[in-house]
Order: C-alpha cells, then structure tokens, then sequence
C-alpha cells in the first residue's frame, strides 16, 4: 500500500541555514507519528513541507496522491483547505471572529453552503465541549479552550491529515494532557496525525512511531510500524 | 531577527511612499503656482522684457526724412507698407510690413521663437500671430517678388505682421517709429510724450500713432476672464497634495510607535525618539521634494510655452521662487506632521506606545464582522470590509486621502466641462466657425446684397447672419462704446445669454454683465442711446455673456443694417476647410475675405484643459499612494492573522480580494461624500471667479454634471481605493505565512 504521504529525498535551504537534509520520510493512512528534536532541527519545517505552506529546495513531497512540492500558490491553498488540518503551538485564532465563526472559516473559505458548514460546525464544538462559546471571542478563552477551537477549526472540512505543530506547548500539563487524549481519540477513530513535540513522554504515549530529527534528518528510526 | 528586519524593510517603504507622496506634490504644486505666477500681468511682464513701445508712429517719408526722425532712446525710423501677400494663388489678408536689420534695440526688443531674423533681400520673418502652419518655410508672394519665411518672431507691442530686410521695402508708404516715454501709464501722458517726440516736425508728417494702452487692454481682456479659475484649480491642487501630505506623514508616524515603544525601553530618551522620527520622514521626504520640483519644471515646459503663445509673451519659464518656496513649504509642513505625532509618542510610556501601536481595535472589528458576517458574502470579502473597523484612524486616513483625490477628480471634470461651454459661448467659433468679412480701405466695395447671395445658394451653408459695428455713446458713460448689431436671429450662433431673452426688435438691446454694473442698470430697465448724434431709447431685454472691452459692449437687432461681415454656420457633415476653398473661389476677385475663426482662444482652452488634467492626474495619484500607505501598513501589521488564513486555505486571490475590500467599502463612501462636495466647490467656485473677472454666468454652463457623468464619477473613490490597494494587495497574496505563524 502507498503511504498517505511520502517525502523523498527533501532538502530546503534557507539563506543561512539548511532545515532539512535529504529526508526521507513517510506516513501511513490512519497512523499517529510523533516528530521529535532539538530546536531549530528542522521540525516546523517539515510540517510546512506536508502542509504545502513552503517548497522544498529539492526532493519531492506526495500527499494523498498530491505532488503538493508542484502546487501552485492557489492550488497549495486549496490542497490545505481539503486535507491538511494545522494546529499550531499558540493557537493562532483570528481575534476579532467569534469561536464559531472561526471554525467556519475553512469551510466558509472553500464556499461550503453555509447550512451544512453550521451543522458540522455545531457537531464538532459539542464534540470538543467548546458549544456554549460559540458567539464568545478566543481573548476571552482559557489557553486549552482556545486549542480546542484551533482543532475544530483544523477538522471543520475532515482533513486527511491532521499536523500538529507543539499543541501543548502553551498549555500547563492538565490542560495539555486533555488536549492530547483529544488528538488521541481522533487518531483512533482513523485520522492520520503528525505530532511535532519536545516531550519524550509525549511522544510515545500517543505515537505508534517516533521520528527524530538532528540537523535537519532523521536520526533513529524508533519504534517501528505498529498493527 | 525577521521582526527587526520586517521592522527595516516597513520603515524603508514608508520611506518610499512618504517620498513619492511629496514628490507628486511637489509636482502639483509647482505647476500649480507656475502657471499662477506666469498668468500675473503676463502683457506687463513680457512688455517689460522686450522693451515694449509706448508709441507705434507712423510719419509720412514725403514730408520729413528719415534722418529727421531719428533720436535717442527710440527705434526706428523703420521703412512701412501694407501690402497683401499672395501664397499658392490665394491672397492673404492684408499685412503690416516693416523693413528692419536689427530685431533687438533700444525699443520693441522682438523675440524670435523659431528659424532666424531676416539677414537680407528676399526674407521675411513673420509675426507669430499671422503665422499658421501652412505658413511655415513657405514663400509668399508680395507685389510679384517672392520672400521666404526664414522665422517667426513676436512683438509684444504689435508693431508688424511680418519683417523684411529694409532694402526690400526702398518706397516705404510710411516711416515707423517706436517711443518709449518716462511717464505712459495713462492715454494722457501717452498722448504728451508723443507731442514731445513730434515738436518741430512738419505739419502733417505725423500720419497717426497708437498707445500700447490699447493693445494691453485687449490681451489683457482675452485671458482675464479665464486666470480666476486657473487661480482656483491651481490653489485647489495645492491645498490638495498639503493635505495628504500631512495624512501620509503622519499616519507612518503613528504607524510606528510600536518602534518608539521599543526603542524607548532600550533608554532612548524621548528627545531621541522624537528626533529619529522627524528626521526618518524629512529625508526621503527632502528627496521626493527635490525630484518633484524637477518634474514639476520639466511638465510646466510645454504648458508655460503655450500659455507664453496665448499671453502674447515672450518664453515664460517657472518663477526661481517657486523652485524655493515649494520644497521649503512642503518641507515644514512635513516636518510639522511628523512632529505633532512624534511629540505625542515620545510622553508616552513604552508600554502604551507599544500597545498603541500594535493593538488594534478589536472590539469594532467585531461587531463589523457580526453585522457583516450576515451577508450572503463571499467570507474573505466580508472580513475584509470589516477591517476598516478595527483601525477607525486609519481607516479616516485613508477616507480622507480618497475623499480629496474624488473631489479633485469631480470638481476638474465640472471644470472643465464648464470651461468648454464659458470658451464657445466667449469664441462662437464651433456654432459659428466661418466669418465672411468685407475688407476695409482704398479697394473696398459698397454692399450690394449679392454677396449674402453668394454665401446663401453654396451648398453646405446652415445660418448666415450679417454684422455691423457701429460706435455710440450712452449718456453718464464717457467714451464710446461698440454696438455690435445683427441683422437676424443670432441664437444660433454660441452666443449665450445670463439672463433674459434675445433681442426681437430694434428697440431692444442685450448687454453684457459689465455695463449692467457699471451702469447700475438690470435687465427689464431701459437706457438711452447716442449714435451720429441722434438719442433713442432702448429697453435692455437680456444680459449676455461677453467679456471683451471689459463688457461695455451693446448688441442690437436692425434687419436692416448693412453688414460688413457674416457669420456663416454649416450644416453637419460639410467639410470646413473644402466650404471655405469653394466660397473663397466664387468670391474671387472681390474684397473678400473667408476667414476661419480664430484658433487662439481655443488653445488657451487646451492649455487650462492640460493644466487641470496634469493637476488631476497628480493629485489622483498622491490620493492613491495615501491608500497605498495606509495599506501597506495595515498588512504588514496584520501579517501574522494573514499567514493564519493562508494556513488553513485561503488561497492567493481571495487574500486580494480580502485586502481590496478592505478599501473597497471606504473607496465607495468616499466617492459618494465627494460627488456632492465637488459639485458644491464647482458651483460656488465658478460664479465667484466669475465675478471676480467681472461677469455673471450662463446658468447653463454650470449644469455639466449628467447622469453618466456622475455615475463615472461615483465610482472614482472605488477606483483610487483598489487601484491604491493592488499593490499591497498582491504583496499580502505572496507573503510567507511560514514565518509569521511562529509568532505571537
Ligand atoms: N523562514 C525561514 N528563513 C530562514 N531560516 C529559517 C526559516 N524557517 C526556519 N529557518 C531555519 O531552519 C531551521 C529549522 O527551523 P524549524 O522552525 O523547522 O525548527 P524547529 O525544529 O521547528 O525548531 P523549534 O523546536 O524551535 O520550533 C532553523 O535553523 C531555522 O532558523
Ligand atoms: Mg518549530
């Protein structure tokens, strides 16, 4: 079976640096894979990568079929619009929308009718126990409240693939832990998942593999394809 | 590391903007104040400068020699003759030739603005007034000897058509001699300098003189009434480009006090922070007034040279004190922009500097979005015109700065619409474009009735009117005055009238705004008339607009006056130049001249019409750039909800239209608020410059503004705000998000 998404061979450069270096990388459908490694070791990067928000400098990056390292800018946007969902360490909610109207947003963006984005929308805040916020605005939510939205956000049009970059990163380790056993449940109920984290116990409670990143490649293949 | 070189790179291109910003307006404004300065008493300007004649003599060379005429401090004796030219076969209309060697001494210092002065027998220079195009290189044929057109030169004082060497006028019909006297500034001392100059001679050796008096009244009375409104588009695109100059300046002022804050944390103390404030938009603001003053030069050129044409002057360039005045001007005023936000920033704390400058005001956002987020709107249109919302001051930037660029844009098309009716209704030339004149002097011919015959059967003629000037006086006025008189319907003809109707009977009489007031009289009012000596009374039936010899002028209907010229109107369709050539041919052999009318006036037109376009155009572009600015500053702040939009899927298109409708709402109202203020500048302004030259108005020359008009001008607003947010707009599309969402 083809992986759900194959990197082969990416290097990215920037200017001063080099991200990624030859990385060879691949994910199955359904699989939970935690991305591990010292800051600056290309982590973000190859979130980025996947998620077509950057170019790799050489190599290739298959997603679900897509050549996402093709993509134009427009088509980039619409590859991520149907099945990438990003979490991102500090939540990166639009201030001046309301929680639902952020979550509306992918789906608002990709011209959705507006009933049945209302009704998904309606299911998935009931589902992350954040309903009774709906017309509440994110400054006045507390930090797990607000990564709640920020993943019903990322599932609002049932992405393929859900990356998280440090979800918990901002959170203290209760709400943090609450927040984990979400992605977890998600994962079983079939979605694919990249986790970018620094906390080793993190990573291996919720990945069936771990991944670790030095310089920019992959250090020690651990773990293994589990089922 | 990004955040301080996004800092740079934002400062850069305020930089940028502030310069291009006060580069259109320097631009503007020295074209503005050129052409100002150069419409100031242009004839007295230019009579200066070429050492105009007081007097223009003419003596009789069989009564006193050359020799004797001769004296220090005049120029001449210069041989004289009228003669008419032949080109091609066609005979010119008669000319003033004068043999002179020099165009330079110590009176009447001719400017020759193309080829060269005349060097010898067989050449001959033309007054730039007689020269047309077809005249150009040509040679013309006088009394069988051809001269070639070697120049084109200009006499402020009018003292020829046309120069030739002396050697080809050797029996000159008259001696010419220019004077300039100590004291002429009334037709008195005129008068008295000229019985100076002529003590001793021969009686009968002066055969008549004329004043510069009257040649400076009639130049003078060509563009008077047209200089108010150039003075009031030329203040207009002053005030205009001042105004978002200090919108521009000191928006990126207050743009960066998120900077101020920063840099005041790191102990700078507010001195400082004020100082590399003011200094940050002096320099560039310095360059852009330094480009914008040479541009504003290098454009005033090829106007200033038309307007120096049409003012009967010699080169006109931009007054050297505009070159100072203008950047120095713009200068303070940018400084003084840039100071009053500054000072502000510098006594505030770090903390409030920091928080001004980066939180925006989410709680307007919101309700916007909420009330927006109910239309059946596209998402990324709907937040981006709720975006205005949360950055009410610069939202009011922006506002401002199209507000201006619209209004500018409505009031210059009112203007100039306006214009195009006062300059027919002044020249009649489109309604009336051929004038049948019949020549005075030894060869003229009495009227006989076939000549309205001739022009009546050739095809292609629409209206004929005949015209007669007579002069009468009207008691309490001294002088006289000209009575032009009609003998038919002139309604046709581009005339208007301000109030009133057309004369029906010769007992009425329409008069121009100018005799109205300085005899106390209005329309309804009835006034007597003195002509040969015999008194009538009129009945002044309407008030016409008119504005040569100050509007002390009569027009009068007498079906049965003897015209000595037609104004001809054809029918649509028929060739001018062919009509002309056919009559010209059938009237062959007569006295008769088919002349086009006068294209001067029309290029005073075209110069206003450049002036205020060029002035539009400049001041629609710094209105732009106010946009572009206020945009700019606006993504770069929101960089970071951006890159999160373009995270979860917006695509490139949809950050463009998210941006453009961000201005496009403000655009619309902006349009909308300045239709009805350019409308009332437009009507207001015109009547009172009007007035100002001494005359009321057509009322149908201020009704310019058509429904199709004003739905074009409506949308103006909308095409400065998206022209101005394009760039940005698209700038925005390309950002990286990947940088931006790695902060908070
Ligand atoms: N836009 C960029 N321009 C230049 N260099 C970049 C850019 N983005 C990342 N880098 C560099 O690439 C390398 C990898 O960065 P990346 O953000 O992927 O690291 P990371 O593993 O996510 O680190 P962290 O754990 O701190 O988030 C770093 O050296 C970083 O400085
Ligand atoms: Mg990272």
């Amino acid at each position: 079976m083809t992986p759900l998404i194959q990197l082969t061979a990416v290097t990215k450069r920037y200017d001063a640096a080099t991200a990624l270096r030859e990385l060879t990388f691949e994910v199955g459908a359904g699989e939970a894979v935690a991305v591990m490694g010292a800051s600056g070791s290309g982590k973000s990067t190859l979130l980025n990568l996947v998620a077509g928000l950057d170019r790799p400098t050489s190599g290739t990056v298959a997603v679900d079929g897509v050549q996402v390292h093709a993509l134009s800018e427009a088509g980039a946007a619409r590859f991520r619009r149907q099945r990438i969902g990003m979490i991102f360490q500090f939540f990166n909610l639009l201030d001046d929308l309301t929680v639902l109207d952020n979550i509306l947003l992918p789906s608002r963006l990709g011209g959705t009718p507006a009933g049945r984005a209302e009704i998904r929308a309606a299911e998935l805040m009931a589902a992350l126990r954040i309903d009774r916020h709906a017309t509440t605005y994110p400054a006045r939510l507390s930090g797990g409240e607000r990564q709640r939205v920020a993943i019903a956000r990322a599932l609002m049009n049932r992405p393929a693939i859900l990356l998280a970059d440090e979800p918990t990163g901002a959170l203290d380790t209760a709400t943090g832990e609450d927040v984990l056993d979400l992605l977890l449940d998600l994962n079983r109920t079939g979605q694919t998942l990249i986790l970018v984290t620094h906390d080793p116990a993190l990573a291996a409670r919720c990945a069936q593999r771990v991944v670790t990143l030095v310089d920019g490649a992959v250090a020690a293949p651990a773990g293994g394809v589990a089922r | 590391m990004t955040a301080i070189l996004a800092g740079v790179s934002r400062r850069r291109l305020t930089a940028v903007v502030v310069a291009l910003v006060v580069l259109a307006s320097g631009t503007a404004s020295v074209l503005g104040l050129g052409l100002l300065a150069a419409s100031d008493a242009p004839f007295d300007h230019a009579f200066a400068q070429q050492s105009g004649a007081h007097a223009v003599a003419a003596f009789d060379p069989s009564k006193v020699p050359a020799t004797g005429l001769a004296m220090r401090g005049a120029s001449g004796p210069f041989p004289q003759a009228t003669v008419r030219p032949t080109i091609d076969g066609f005979r010119l209309s008669p000319m003033t030739v004068v043999g002179r060697a020099d165009p330079l001494g110590p009176v009447d210092k001719v400017s020759v603005d193309e080829g060269r002065w005349v060097r010898g027998p067989g050449e001959i220079v033309l007054n730039r007034e007689f020269a047309g195009p077809r005249l150009a290189g040509a040679t013309l044929t006088v009394d069988g000897r051809p001269l070639r057109v070697v120049g084109v030169a200009y006499s402020v004082s009018r003292t020829a058509d046309a120069w030739v060497s002396p050697q080809d006028l050797p029996h000159p019909q008259s001696l010419q001699m220019l004077y300039r006297f100590a004291q002429a500034a009334t037709e008195d001392q005129v008068r008295a300098g000229m019985i100076a100059v002529t003590r001793g001679l021969p009686t009968g050796a002066l055969i008549g003189s004329r004043s510069y008096l009257s040649v400076r009244l009639s130049a003078n009375g060509a563009i008077a009434p047209i200089v108010p409104f150039l003075v009031a588009f030329a203040v207009l695109g002053v005030v205009m480009s001042v105004l978002i100059v200090v919108n521009v300046v000191s928006g990126s002022v207050v743009a960066g006090y998120f900077r101020i804050g920063m840099l005041k944390s790191l102990g700078f103390t507010p001195g400082q922070v004020v100082a590399a404030h003011v200094v940050q938009v002096l320099l560039p603001a310095a360059l852009g007034v330094t480009l914008g003053a040479l541009l504003g030069n290098l454009l005033s050129v090829p106007l200033l040279e038309d307007a120096a044409q049409v003012y009967g002057t010699g080169a006109l360039t931009v007054a050297p004190w505009i070159d100072v005045v203008v950047p120095a001007g713009l200068l303070t005023l940018v400084a003084l922009a840039a100071l009053v936000p500054a000072l502000r920033a510098g006594r505030l704390s770090a903390i409030e500097a920091i928080t001004t400058g980066r939180a925006p005001r989410a709680e307007h956002g919101r309700a916007a979005q909420r009330l927006l987020g109910g239309l059946r709107l596209p998402r990324a249109v709907t937040l981006g015109l709720a975006r205005p919302f949360a950055r009410p001051a610069r939202a009011a930037t922006m506002l401002a700065a199209v507000l201006f660029g619209a209004t500018t844009i409505t009031f210059a098309l009112g203007l100039g619409s306006s214009l195009y009716l006062i300059e027919d209704a002044l020249l009649h030339d489109r309604s009336a474009p051929l004038e049948v004149a019949m020549m005075r002097g030894p060869d003229a011919v009495p009227y006989d009735g076939s000549l309205l015959k001739t022009i009546k059967d050739q095809p292609g003629t629409a209206h004929v009117v005949g015209i007669d000037r007579r002069d009468v006086t009207i008691p309490g006025l001294s002088g006289s005055l000209p009575m032009t008189v009609f003998d038919g319907d002139v309604s046709w003809t581009g005339r208007q009238l301000i109030s009133g109707r057309w004369f029906r009977t010769p007992d009425e009489v329409v008069v121009p705004t100018g005799l109205l007031n300085s005899m106390a009289l209005s329309v309804g009012d009835s006034t007597a008339l003195e002509q040969d000596g015999a008194r009538r009374t009129v009945h002044i039936v309407g008030e016409i607009f008119e504005t040569d010899d100050a509007g002390l002028q009569v027009f009068a209907l007498d079906p049965a006056a003897t015209a000595t010229r037609y104004e001809v109107a054809l029918t649509p369709g028929t060739d001018l130049e062919t009509y002309r050539n056919t009559l010209q041919t059938a009237l062959q052999g007569r006295p008769i001249d088919v002349s086009l009318n006068d294209e001067n006036g029309r290029r005073l037109f075209s110069i206003l019409l450049g002036m205020i376009s060029t002035l539009t155009v400049l001041l629609a572009v710094v209105a732009g750039l106010g946009v572009f600015n206020a945009v700019v500053l606006d993504t770069r702040e929101r960089v970071h909800d951006l890159g999160v939009l373009k995270a979860i899927g917006m695509e490139p298109r949809q950050t463009i239209a998210m941006v453009i409708a961000g201005v496009a709402g403000l655009g619309l109202l902006a349009g909308l608020v300045a239709l009805p203020a350019g409308l009332a500048l437009h009507r207001w302004i015109l009547p009172v410059m009007a007035a100002a030259a001494g005359t009321g108005l057509p009322p149908g020359d201020l009704d310019v503004y058509t429904w199709d008009r004003l739905t074009i001008l409506a949308a103006s607003g909308l095409t400065i705000a998206i022209l101005g947010a394009l760039i940005p707009a698209t700038w925005a599309a390309r950002t990286h998000p990947a940088p931006a969402l790695r902060t908070e």
